[in-house]
């Protein structure tokens, strides 16, 4: 069974570089086979979203498979808010039949914050059990049930830590556990607060974890002041200190100011040890992907057969 | 307030102390609320001496009261007063003549007169057999103008006559009739002479011109404007309320000095502890644990000085009489002697012919059970039977003797120790006593110490309404207020977080209970409980709040009616603010006073729009320190707006209920705020008030 | 104990119109407990249906009382005669005592007068709180006696998710994170590693999701 282009590029010790689509909330495939073009080539794989936000949109397995035709690598998520175990390991089989290899598990943010807050949460498992769930899949050919898969299957297993979470003193534990859950690589949520970051990344130095996944840094190109100030004051888990706001209030071009900070950040990110690669997450400014990958001094990109 | 544990009356403090069992606790919650007639009616119902009792009355309800645990006790004997002074007296019914029997009193005292009351209103014939020329026994004979006006007690005697008890004046037993001739008329005879020779010391000197005894010198200074001579320096023998009595009596008589000694230290003293502070303030000296030794006269036979002899003693370890004097001396310079060391019945060696007995001292030889001297269907009460004592005591003693006389009459067995059985409360626990809200006893406005020993003009000057209303609100109302219906409370523990006093309890075994004689009343349990199993004992509260239906409908025949829900204490209970109400008032408002407007609840709101009312108001008054209850405001203003809620709900305006707080300006300028309801009101019904204002 | 809080006034209103004659019946256990529908929420609600109907210009007979407990046979049998009396029932009771006025009167139309929400406790005179789902397999001895299923939003057992901040849930500020209290208490009893151990994904069928549940005590039964 072959790696997928994430795991190859994690394996040759290269700094990596993730990115991220948000499917529509229609079924229009060229929107999707648009963005993917934006990203191909400059990132390592993409990410696909579930619902984020508990907002109806193309499901991820589907947009999946747009990118698999497509030739890029893609991460698709799956939460467990919307689905139970039987949908999920269904799902997960469908996507390896599609040519999906990498698998983030989350557990989804309540739908409450969505476009369907009358819907019922699931959540059947939590993102551990999600976890493992997949390892034993793909490790022990086994349900959750017990019962046997008919044919192994070969998964790439992701998962999301929150270093702007609390409580705090937990979190590296966390991570530890979702390692020995069985996760194969990390990404986080977006940076802002890199001091907290920082603090985060030495108990996770502390406990050895780094030398036990790969962890890709999050961070987000702030686009204006507004995006700025709906993340620090309506996304949950995520900080962002005043000084970014200022910043950004500050400058007179704000787009370049957004980039440059975050070209900065990405480059800092490099430097710290048991940083693995980005997740560059430019949700609605895909376009300004390739500038700042490059302004990073990221490009090219590793090819591998 | 009375409650029946089976058959024993369990009684409050103040009226389980009161020898005739006053209820004062329900009289000073009148006056509390302004009902200044019907305390008047409920002392009257119990009390045949209410002017007398309002003035003098040694208040032992007073020395009961439990609020004398956390602050002082109320005051209560001066509330009574206050009651006779500004409500009206109820008509006296005339007594119905039911039995033919006749009784004869004979004495017109305290104890007298309130057996022959008791007895009439039995309907039995009663004659009053008085040797002086006025009713009334040691009270009219002896007691200083100063200290009881006389009309107090003439108004007490004339509404005992226009009961149907006959009183004759004038006649004495043993002089003008006989005890066999009384027989012939009367099925039974009352004793009630009393205790009115004064008793001597046989020091040496104790014969000499110028020694004179308490109660004649009492009766002088009284009826026949006795004064002493000038440079009068007078020696008062005593320390009881009599000696207080005489010393400022003496002092009023014009003395140039007034000094008083006696066996008892100041606060062995058995005169009352306020007789002996206006005393002293009245400039008599007093020289407590000195005795007298003998009385030092000039060779003319005049009194030139007083030797006294220092006290270490007076009562042994067995407490027995037994004074035990130190070696030092003193002599007092003094040239009037008044002994005022005791009293003694008459001689009544004329009783022994008729089979009344005597003991070897020349008292009555009495059965306290029976109440009857050896003579059958001969009784005896008061003082001649029972020793020096207060008024009350004595009246106590004449009520039971009537129970007697009507027993023996009836031909049934009577015992006086099954008479009068009652229970009453413990005392307040710590935990209680330290979580009611401190206000200070209002002193009784007397005339100032320096002028008024010049005249005999009545010391006190008494409460006037606002100190009257203010001093009654510190009524606890004990063991009237909250307790748990069992069956339905749910134990859901509701009234204990919200009770200020720690009434409800989980006691050490983890049973909950509603410690009913630690209730303040305050009623916001009642409020809160969301089961309805609570229920206050005396009904007053739930009887303010039934009131409103009838008011209600009232006002709805005068246009668009509101009701507005207000205290009924402070200055809603003055004069001026009932007055209001009753003549005032616009006549489409319904006011309704409450005993606490957080007894409000909401369904009584509900309740008030089901019946047609067009607005509610909840007026309490924001004099936060002069409310003796906690967190009023905070619920009321909880609750109405709950109701408010529940209104616009039902598309009902929120300016249709408010809960206000009013100064004291406010409530005694009520008409503009009155008037203010009103226009809010016609304002909704006219369109506005609703969310968009 | 069972929560409960009385439905918006204009909707109970609206369902007795077509009625005359209506008993509103309060409980006497959890509701009036948690003050949604005991005595005196019973009483409240018939004046405000009252007050309503008058001012529509459509009086009714409106009648309140109050049952020891709403879901006992025997104790609805004691109000037979009242509740026979009238057209409609408006029953406060949580929704079992509902049910059990419809099972044991299936000829009287019995209303529900509140919305029964959840099983918790006062956390302040006033205040409820939800902190039990009846999942049917108690894991509280793991969590050091906080609920995972009921204060967590996810019911998540290898929580705290990524949403949690400040120790509340990314739900509402007003929330505790479920997990974060779990934490801190481990924290304080030295045993954080507890929470080292993946927990297996919960088994449900002991839930309402396994189907309507029964408990049965063979030893007592008549």
């Amino acid at each position: 069974m072959t790696m997928s282009n994430l795991q190859k590029v994690l394996n040759s010790g290269a700094f990596v570089v993730t990115g991220e689509l948000g499917p529509p909330k229609s079924a229009e495939r060229e929107k999707i086979e648009h963005h993917g073009h934006l990203l191909g080539g400059v990132v390592d794989a993409v990410n696909l979203t579930d619902n984020q936000t508990a907002i109806v949109r193309t499901s991820s397995i589907a947009c999946g498979k747009i990118l698999v035709d497509m030739d890029i690598d893609p991460v698709i998520q799956i939460t467990c808010r919307d689905r139970n175990r039987i949908a999920i390991q269904s799902d997960v089989l469908g996507a390896v039949a599609l040519g999906i290899k990498n698998i983030l598990c989350l557990q989804g943010d309540h739908a409450n914050f969505g476009n369907e807050p009358a819907a019922k949460n699931v959540n059947d498992l939590d993102s551990m059990n999600l976890i493992r769930s997949l390892k034993n899949m793909r490790d022990e050919q086994v349900f959750i049930g017990g019962e046997k898969l008919e044919a192994p299957i070969d998964i790439f297993i992701g998962a999301v830590e929150n270093p702007f979470a609390d409580p705090f003193e937990y979190r590296a534990y966390r991570l530890a556990k979702k390692v020995e859950a069985g996760v194969d690589f990390i990404q986080t949520q977006a940076i802002f607060d890199m001091d907290r970051f920082e603090r985060w990344m030495a108990k996770v130095r502390e406990l050895g974890i780094h030398k036990k996944v790969p962890i890709l840094a999050g961070v987000i190109p702030i686009k204006s002041l507004g995006a700025a100030r709906y993340m620090k004051n309506n996304v949950s888990g995520m900080i962002v200190p005043d000084e970014i706001i200022d910043r950004i209030k500050a400058a007179e071009n704000k787009k370049e100011e957004g980039v440059k900070l975050c070209v900065e950040m990405i480059k800092h990110l490099k430097t710290i040890e048991g940083v693995a690669g980005v997740h560059l997450m430019a949700v609605a400014w895909e376009e300004i992907v390739p500038e700042i990958v490059e302004r990073a001094g990221l490009l090219p990109r590793p090819k591998f057969d | 307030m009375n409650n029946n544990k089976g058959t024993v009356p369990q009684y409050p403090p103040c009226q389980a102390g009161c020898p005739i069992h006053q209820d004062a606790q329900e009289y000073v919650r009148q006056i509390s609320i302004g009902n200044y007639d019907k305390a008047l009616e409920i002392i009257s119902e119990v009390n045949p001496m209410p002017s007398v009792c309002g003035t003098i009355c040694a208040h032992p309800c007073e020395t009961e009261c439990r609020r004398k645990d956390v602050d002082e006790a109320v005051s209560i004997r001066a509330l009574k007063r206050f009651a006779v002074e500004n409500g009206s007296w109820p008509t006296v019914n005339k007594a119905q003549a039911t039995r033919t029997e006749k009784v004869a009193v004979v004495g017109g005292g305290p104890a007298g007169l309130t057996v022959a009351k008791d007895l009439v209103q039995k309907g039995f014939a009663v004659t009053v057999f008085e040797r002086s020329s006025e009713a009334g026994g040691a009270i009219t004979n002896f007691i200083p103008h100063y200290r009881l006006p006389m009309d107090s007690m003439r108004n007490d005697v004339s509404r005992i006559a226009e009961l149907g008890v006959e009183i004759r004046t004038g006649v004495e037993l043993g002089k003008d009739f006989t005890i066999d001739e009384l027989s012939n008329d009367y099925q039974a005879i009352v004793l009630a002479m009393g205790l009115p020779t004064s008793k001597g010391i046989p020091i040496p000197g104790s014969d000499a011109k110028g020694v004179m005894l308490a109660l004649p010198f009492l009766n002088e200074a009284k009826y026949n404007n006795f004064m002493f001579e000038p440079g009068s320096h007078v020696f008062v023998v005593g320390g009881g309320n009599v000696a207080m009595d005489v010393a400022r009596a003496a002092v009023r008589c014009g003395a140039e000095s007034v000094q008083l000694a006696c066996l008892e230290c100041r606060t062995e003293m058995p005169a009352f502890e306020w007789e002996i502070e206006e005393a002293l303030e009245e400039g008599v000296i007093m020289f407590p644990a000195w005795g007298p030794k003998q009385i030092i006269t000039a060779d003319d036979g005049t009194i030139t000085g007083m030797e006294v002899q220092e006290v270490l003693s007076v009562f042994d370890e067995h407490k027995r009489f037994n004074p035990k004097m130190g070696d030092k001396k003193n002599i007092i310079e003094a040239n009037v002697v008044i002994f005022a060391i005791g009293q003694g019945n008459d001689n009544l060696s004329y009783l022994t012919d008729f089979g009344i007995e005597l003991t070897d001292r020349g008292i009555l030889n009495y059965n306290p059970r029976t109440m009857q001297t050896t003579r059958p269907g001969v009784f005896a009460c008061g003082e001649l039977v029972f020793g020096p004592g207060s008024a009350v005591k004595a009246m106590s003693t004449g009520r039971k003797t009537a129970l007697a006389v009507q027993s023996f009459l009836d031909n049934v067995p009577f015992d006086a120790n099954l008479a009068d059985q009652f229970t009453t409360f413990n005392d307040l626990s710590e935990s209680t006593v330290e979580k009611v809200k401190r206000i200070d006893r209002i002193h009784v406005p007397v005339l100032p110490a320096q002028t008024r020993a010049q005249h005999n003009d009545h010391v006190e000057i008494g409460y006037d309404e606002r100190m009257a209303l203010c001093e009654s609100r510190r009524c606890m109302d004990c063991a009237a207020g909250a307790e748990c219906i069992d069956d339905i409370c749910a134990v859901c523990l509701t009234c204990l977080r919200t009770c200020p006093y720690d009434v409800p309890h989980i006691d050490e075994n983890g049973v909950f209970t509603i410690r009913n004689e630690e209730c303040q009343a305050c009623g916001l349990c009642v409020g809160i409980c969301p089961a309805s199993a609570i229920r206050f004992r005396d009904h007053y509260a739930q009887h303010a709040l039934d009131q409103m239906e009838d008011a209600l409908k009232l006002a709805a025949q005068n246009g668009p009616a509101t009701v507005v829900f207000c205290c009924s204490y402070g200055a809603f209970a003055e004069r001026d603010f009932l007055n209001y109400i009753n003549n005032g008032r616009p006549t489409n408002l319904a006011i309704v006073r409450v005993p606490c407007v957080a007894k409000v609840e909401v369904a009584k709101i509900l309740e008030a729009f089901d019946l047609g009312a067009e607005g509610v108001f909840v007026a309490g008054c924001s004099e936060e320190e002069e409310c003796t209850y906690q967190n009023v405001s905070k619920w009321a203003s909880q609750r109405v707006g709950r109701a408010q809620e529940i209104l616009e709900q039902l598309g009902l305006e929120k300016d249709r209920v408010e809960h206000l707080t009013l100064s004291l300006d406010e409530v005694r300028n009520f008409a503009p705020v009155a008037e203010g309801f009103l226009t809010k009101i016609n304002h909704v019904l006219n369109g506005g008030g609703g969310e968009s204002e | 104990m069972i929560v409960g809080e009385r439905k918006p006034l204009q909707e109970i209103i609206k369902a007795v119109e077509p009625f005359e004659k209506i008993l509103v019946l309060g409980c006497g256990e959890c509701v009036t407990v948690c003050m949604a529908g005991g005595d005196k929420e019973a009483k409240e609600t018939a004046l405000a249906i009252s007050v309503a109907r008058k001012r529509a210009g459509k009086p009714v007979e409106v009648k309140s009382h109050t049952i020891e407990r709403q879901c006992e046979f025997e104790y609805l049998e004691a109000g037979r005669k009242l509740i026979e009396d009238a057209d409609v029932i408006v029953s406060l009771a949580c929704g079992v005592g509902v049910q059990t006025m419809n099972m044991h009167y299936e000829d009287m139309r019995t209303l529900p007068g509140i919305n029964t929400t959840f099983m918790g406790m006062p956390f302040q005179q006033g205040v409820w709180v939800e902190n039990c789902l009846g999942c049917g397999n108690c894991v509280l001895e793991e969590t050091m006696g906080i609920c995972p299923i009921a204060r967590c939003s996810k019911s998540m057992l290898n929580g705290p998710c990524g949403g949690s901040q400040d120790g509340k849930c990314e739900v509402s500020k007003e929330t505790d994170c479920g997990w974060h209290l779990i934490v801190e208490r481990l924290m304080k009893f030295d045993k954080l590693s507890a929470l080292e151990e993946v927990k297996p994904p919960k088994d449900w069928s002991t839930s309402h999701s396994g189907g309507p549940r029964k408990m049965i005590r063979e030893d007592v039964k008549l």
